[in-house]
């Protein structure tokens, strides 16, 4: 295959989705058990609701639930190898790694195959939740899909959690309801994090304007702003 | 190499709007084409396109070796001498290079020819990392295409390996990325690049090219766009800049690049590249290599066939402008531009291939030294310009 395998579309989208007239989309049924939705056409604000979701450990489990398409459950269990390997957890020591989530449970996501080369936790399933905050969502689902670890607890039942330390809840139940959106998608939480703080100088700016010049002098046919830019 | 009609998604604008791509249409006129798209074979791809590129790129790199060894060449190609060291010192400290993208002619059947190389602020990276990748998502699961169609494009996914490569350089910096103000493509594809960074663990921040500031030892910091300078910036130690070498080593603030220890993408060696100089020098180093285009320096015109066809260019221009294309006396095209005052080299006409009413140009990617993708733009015209359109491909 010649093309990037590791893109992911919901990553790169800027702006939520703007409602159609109605009339211009098909109207959409959407059944789940517990998100209060608005319909198309419906103007009031909505609050966001907390979401049920279900961990996973395969992608078999995950088919198996009836919940899911064969295609969503593999790009879920995907998402979250790529995710992991980005953003979960990450250690500077083994030992360090398994002190939180249990002996022989880390593993140091290899370098070749494109792997980063950092230690953190394997990951011990993926949930695949709804994201429903905006009306626009009851007529286009949108799913978050987000990996999960095991996280020992010294004195009470293991947890899952998120990669951002979230807790999504004990290993022994099947489902929980969770607030998506308080999950911080792509960042990892700074009780996992070991990598060294990003440092600034700060100073005093003396003088500024020395660079950009040229463009203000090419800008001369048609007024107002150009679309086109300094590339080649 | 075929060119097949299609439909537009009903819902691209939409979508456009949904991720940011604001400049899909540009002066009211259609910029991304999906009416259409090109299908080639994985053959005509790897050993027409990639195996080339490749070979370019490595060729291109004896260039630069040769060209800063010699002050005579450094001088032909328009660096301004009091940036010779920097120049050199970047090539001798193998500062890392980011991305490029080489345009070449090719319809199907090879040897594909070089046009030029965009080294230093390549642009349309949006489009072919991300935008024509998701086009294909979307044709193949709506039936547009044939089954299992691929799309020599992992640019995206090699930007983003690139900038953790880069970042064991700079494991503690901020990564600033900067373009000129008023200009909504520029933006974009900033934008787009910061992204990528991100997606590679990089704490990132944006600056205008206007808004960099210096201090009172000349280091080079970020501020707000606003009229006031601020008491505190935050001071700028790795950047990226989609704006010219040549520009800049030529503004106010040129001796400060000098003085101080900023890192640059692309880095000043790339700045060599980026300069159709490039293409006479090649020649000289490789004549008759079957991917080249036979070119000259203006002072060597004489060495012109004048029973071939000449293309014209100005050392510095972009986006076509300035390009007069040559028989002997009579002027086939030429377009309009800022950079007539400048030296000029000439290379050797030949036309891109042309499928139905518009001219179709390759855009061959590079991140660091290996192939990445493909781009296509198409014109109406024989000279590729800003507003030339971007056409999706897939390989079947």
């Amino acid at each position: 295959m010649k093309r990037s395998k590791t893109i992911q579309p919901s990553r790169l989208q800027k702006r939520e989705t703007k409602l159609l007239p109605p009339g211009t989309l098909k109207p959409l049924f959407v059944a789940t058990a517990v998100s209060t939705l608005a319909l198309a056409g419906c103007s009031r604000q909505m609050t966001i609701e907390p979401t049920e979701v279900e961990t996973f450990t395969s992608v078999n489990d995950c088919v198996a639930s009836g919940k899911h398409t064969e295609q969503a459950c593999n790009n879920a269990y995907h998402d979250a190898q790529v995710e992991s390997q980005l953003y979960g957890p990450r250690f500077t020591s083994l030992a360090d790694c398994e002190t939180e989530f249990g002996s022989h449970q880390c593993t140091r996501y290899g370098q070749s195959g494109g792997g980063t080369g950092i230690i953190g936790p394997l990951i011990a399933g993926f949930v695949i939740a709804e994201v429903v905050d905006e009306i626009g969502d009851a007529l286009n689902p949108r799913y978050r899909n987000y990996p999960v670890y095991r996280h020992k607890k010294r004195f009470n039942e293991d947890e899952y959690v998120f990669g951002d330390g979230t807790i999504l809840g004990s290993t022994n139940r099947g489902s929980y309801r969770i607030n998506t959106s308080g999950i911080e998608y792509g960042k990892a939480k700074s009780s996992f994090k070991t990598k060294p703080a990003v440092t600034t100088s700060v100073t005093k700016t003396v003088s500024k304007g020395g660079f950009g010049s040229s463009s203000s002098a090419k800008s001369s046919w048609g007024s107002g702003s150009r679309s086109s830019g300094w590339g080649g | 190499m075929l060119r097949l009609p299609s439909a537009e998604r009903v819902n691209l604008k939409q979508l456009a709007d949904q991720f940011g791509f604001d400049f899909h249409t540009m002066y009211g006129e259609k910029y991304w084409d999906e009416t259409r798209f090109y299908q080639f074979s994985l053959e005509q791809v790897e050993q027409d396109i990639e195996d080339p590129t490749e070979a370019l790129h490595q060729m291109c790199l004896q260039v630069v070796d040769t060209v800063v060894n010699s002050d005579e060449l450094m001088a032909k190609f328009q660096i301004p001498e009091a940036f010779w060291a920097f120049v050199r010192q970047s090539w001798q400290d193998q500062e890392p290079s980011l991305y490029s993208r080489i345009d070449l002619v090719y319809g199907g059947r090879g040897p594909a020819k070089l046009l030029e190389n965009n080294a230093d602020t390549p642009t349309s990276v949006y489009e072919t990392g991300f935008w024509q990748w998701l086009w294909l998502e979307h044709a193949a699961a709506t039936g547009k295409t044939v089954n299992r169609a691929d799309q020599y494009n992992s640019l995206q996914d090699k930007l983003v390996h690139r900038f953790r490569e880069l970042k064991q350089y700079h494991p503690d910096k901020v990564l600033y990325f900067a373009c000129a103000k008023e200009t909504v493509e520029d933006r974009g594809t900033v934008q787009y690049m910061e992204d990528c960074a991100k997606e590679a663990g990089i704490e990132t921040a944006f600056v205008y090219v206007e808004d960099i500031g210096i201090d009172e030892q000349g280091r080079f910091t970020a501020n707000p766009d606003s009229e006031t300078l601020p008491e505190e910036s935050p001071v700028i130690d790795w950047i990226f800049k989609l704006y010219p070498w040549e520009d800049m080593m030529r503004e106010d603030f040129a001796p400060y690049l000098l003085q101080n220890n900023t890192y640059w993408l692309e880095p000043a060696w790339k700045s060599i590249l980026s300069n159709k100089a490039l293409l006479p020098m090649l020649w000289e180093m490789f004549p008759g290599h079957p991917n080249l285009l036979e070119a000259y320096f203006e002072e060597d015109a004489a060495l012109c066939d004048p029973a071939k066809t000449w293309v014209r260019k100005p050392i510095f221009s972009r986006e076509g402008a300035n390009i007069q294309i040559m028989k002997g006396d009579q002027l086939i095209e030429q377009s309009d531009g800022d950079y007539a005052e400048q030296p000029h080299i000439l290379q050797e006409f030949s036309s891109l291939p042309k499928f139905g009413e518009s001219y179709t140009l390759i855009g061959s990617w590079l991140v660091n030294d290996q192939p990445a993708g493909m781009s296509i733009r198409e014109d109406s015209t024989l000279i590729t310009k800003d507003m030339s359109r971007y056409i999706p491909h897939v390989i079947v």
